[in-house]
C-alpha cells in the first residue's frame, strides 16, 4: 500500500503531525528532566573513621576516659591529654593493658617527632619534648614488667632526644 | 623562671635530697609527686598559705618529677626535672 508523502498531505496534517511530534519529545524530555532532577546526587565518601566498637564501661568513669584516650581517641587528643594520662596511670591503673596501648602510642609519637600541642591543664609544658620523653622513659622503665616489657627497647632512644 | 600549670607554679628544676616549694592557686587540699613508677605517688597536704613544701626523693639526676593538683582532667599538671646534687 502506498502512504502518501509529505508533499501530498495536507499542510494542516502536516502542521498538525509536527506539532504532535514536538509534544511528545517535550513531554519525553521534561520527564528526563523530572527524572533526574528527582535524584539524588551521590553523596561523597565518607572520610570519617567508623565508630569504634563500644566497650563495656568499667564502672570508673576516669578509668573508660583514659581507655578511650589510649585506643579510640586520636593522636592528638592523646597527646593533649598526656601529663594526666601519665600521672592517673602512675598513680592508679598500672595494670590496665589497654592504657598501655596509650602509652605505645605516645612512645611512637615522641620518636616520630610527631608536633606536641600544649599538654592540657599545664602550661610551659608544650614545646618540651625532652623532658616528657624522659617521663616516658621513666615510666616505661618502672612499669610492670608484663605489660611494658615490649616498650622497654625504646626507652634507650627516648633517653636521647635533646 | 619558673614552671607552671594553670594551678601550680613552681621551679622547673630541683636538686636531688633537697626541697621544693610548689604553689597552689586552686582549692585542691593535696598535690600529688609522681616519678613513674609504682606507688611513688606521694601526697603532700596543701598548707593554708596555699604553699607545699615538698623534699625531693634522691633520684638520679635527671628524672623527671610530674607533679599534679587534683585529679582527671580538672587536675593541674607541671614537669620539673630533677638534677644531681
Amino acid at each position: 500500500m502506498n502512504r502518501p508523502s509529505v508533499a501530498q498531505l495536507p499542510l494542516a496534517d502536516v502542521v498538525a503531525s509536527r506539532r504532535k511530534c514536538l509534544r511528545a519529545l517535550a513531554a519525553w524530555g521534561g520527564l528526563v528532566l523530572a527524572a533526574g532532577c528527582s535524584v539524588a546526587p551521590p553523596s561523597p565518601p565518607s572520610s570519617a573513621p567508623p565508630p569504634p566498637p563500644a566497650r563495656p564501661s568499667s564502672g570508673d568513669a576516669l578509668l573508660d576516659e583514659l581507655r578511650r584516650l589510649a585506643v579510640d581517641a586520636p593522636l592528638d587528643e592523646l597527646l593533649a591529654w598526656r601529663l594526666m594520662f601519665l600521672m592517673e596511670l602512675g598513680s592508679t591503673y598500672r595494670n590496665d593493658p589497654l592504657l598501655w596501648r596509650g602509652v605505645e602510642r605516645m612512645c611512637q609519637a615522641t620518636l616520630d617527632g610527631t608536633p606536641m600541642p600544649p599538654a592540657r591543664q599545664s602550661v610551659g609544658d608544650g614545646p618540651d619534648r625532652r623532658l616528657f620523653a624522659r617521663l616516658l622513659a621513666q615510666v616505661i622503665e618502672r612499669g610492670e614488667p608484663g605489660l611494658s616489657a615490649p616498650l622497654q627497647p625504646r626507652v634507650v632512644e627516648l633517653r636521647r632526644i635533646p | 623562671m619558673s614552671a607552671q600549670g594553670p594551678g601550680l607554679r613552681t621551679a622547673p628544676v630541683v636538686v636531688s635530697g633537697g626541697f621544693i616549694t610548689v604553689e597552689v592557686g586552686t582549692s585542691a587540699q593535696t598535690i600529688e609527686v609522681n616519678t613513674g613508677a609504682p606507688g611513688e605517688t606521694t601526697s603532700y597536704p596543701v598548707g593554708p598559705d596555699r604553699t607545699v613544701r615538698i623534699p625531693v626523693p634522691n633520684v638520679p639526676g635527671g628524672t623527671v618529677l610530674l607533679i599534679s593538683a587534683g585529679r582527671g582532667k580538672r587536675a593541674s599538671y607541671v614537669l620539673v626535672e630533677v638534677i644531681a646534687p
